[in-house]
């Protein structure tokens, strides 16, 4: 099933409520209806009756599309399908913690413009070099991050030297906008949050508080870190994604600033 | 009646929150539309908001601008951090 949602670009929860008679496997999947390759989330659950899915938007669309179908079954018509059913969506305000974000650092309030207009767009930008407004940040959009003619894992890197960002764009083209904010908040870290520029584990942290923080979604937060580790299964790598998991689990109590 | 200046203030106000109560949670018609009415339409980036307008794109042979004051420290020179972590390198982090 497909729903049409106006959304005027503006910020907001969407709350999908889905029916289902017997545990089924439900994907859901917010994209943008004119601009190509541009994905809110996309994600499943096992629904049992009925159960709402929500999906944070701090940045929307003119209008969105809105897939629910049994990924038994792919994508049927309402009423085709008969083991899924529709029961309402609705848009609530979103919920946001600007508080954790230090705003006063302008390098942050720069960035976080920055990386928002990159992900919304990643979708259908040309490769090239990509400037913020005052010139302060620049990301290479590359079709393929390559050392040496050998295409590379990672979906970005930055370089300590520079600042400059490198991003794969084999690899952002299929990311939804919240995992492309994560990685690039990650990125951003390392140089200009960070005590160590090498501590991963403090790169990840600063960069999530920011990014749960603008009200993104969690849930696309584990996905894109779980999908990177899984490419790189090592200790730390597994060792980084507890200490994800137990931050994010313990966002809504956290109160202090990372990175002053 | 007399209704004092504050009566008007605090009813003023009270409207105000039942309103934006209100507003705040919006049911969507649903409307269902069939896959072949969903493909790629002309997109463009001029109907976007400024917040969400792309950012700008250097031309060819536009020379990036110089390196920007950072938390530097010996320890971060020509390191360069990769998202996975794969393969440690010099000069890059992901």
């Amino acid at each position: 099933m497909i729903f049409s949602v106006p959304t005027r670009y503006e910020e907001l929860t969407l709350l999908v409520k889905v029916r289902t008679y017997e545990p089924q496997k439900i994907r859901i999947k917010v994209i943008d209806a004119q601009q190509p390759n541009t994905t809110f989330t996309d994600r499943y659950k096992t629904v049992n009756g009925e159960s709402i899915f929500f999906v944070r938007m701090p940045v929307s669309a003119k209008e969105v599309l809105v897939y629910v179908y049994n990924e038994a079954y792919g994508n049927l018509e309402q009423g085709i399908d008969k083991s899924v059913e529709v029961v309402s969506i609705t848009k609530e305000p979103l919920e946001k913690k600007l508080d954790v974000i230090d705003f006063s650092n302008p390098l942050v309030r720069s960035f976080v413009n920055f990386a928002t207009r990159f992900s919304y767009n990643a979708g259908s930008l040309p490769s090239g070099n990509y400037v913020s407004d005052d010139k302060q940040f620049v990301i290479k959009y590359l079709t393929i991050i390559e050392d040496n003619g050998v295409e590379q894992t990672t979906p970005a890197r930055i370089d300590i030297d520079s600042g400059i960002i490198e991003v794969s764009k084999r690899q952002f083209i299929e990311y939804t906008i919240p995992n492309r904010m994560a990685i690039l908040l990650h990125e951003f870290s390392h140089i200009y949050l960070n005590d160590n520029v090498d501590d991963e584990v403090e790169a990840d942290l600063n960069g999530l508080l920011i990014y749960l923080g603008l009200g993104y979604p969690r849930i696309e937060a584990f996905e894109v870190f779980a999908k990177t580790f899984m490419n790189n299964p090592t200790d730390e790598n597994g060792m980084r994604f507890d200490r994800i998991k137990n931050f994010i689990d313990n966002f809504e109590t956290y109160n202090t600033y990372l990175y002053d | 009646m007399n209704v004092s200046k504050e009566h008007l203030i605090y009813t003023g106000v009270g409207v105000l929150v039942l309103l934006i109560l209100i507003n705040s949670t919006k049911e969507v018609e649903l409307k269902e539309i069939s896959e072949d009415k969903v493909g790629v339409k002309n997109f463009d980036y001029t109907n976007l908001p400024t917040e969400l307008k792309p950012p700008y794109r250097l031309a060819e042979g536009e020379q990036l601008p110089r390196p920007i004051r950072r938390n530097l420290n010996l320890q971060g020179l020509s390191i360069k951090p990769r998202f996975d972590n794969n393969d440690f390198q010099r000069t890059y982090k992901i």
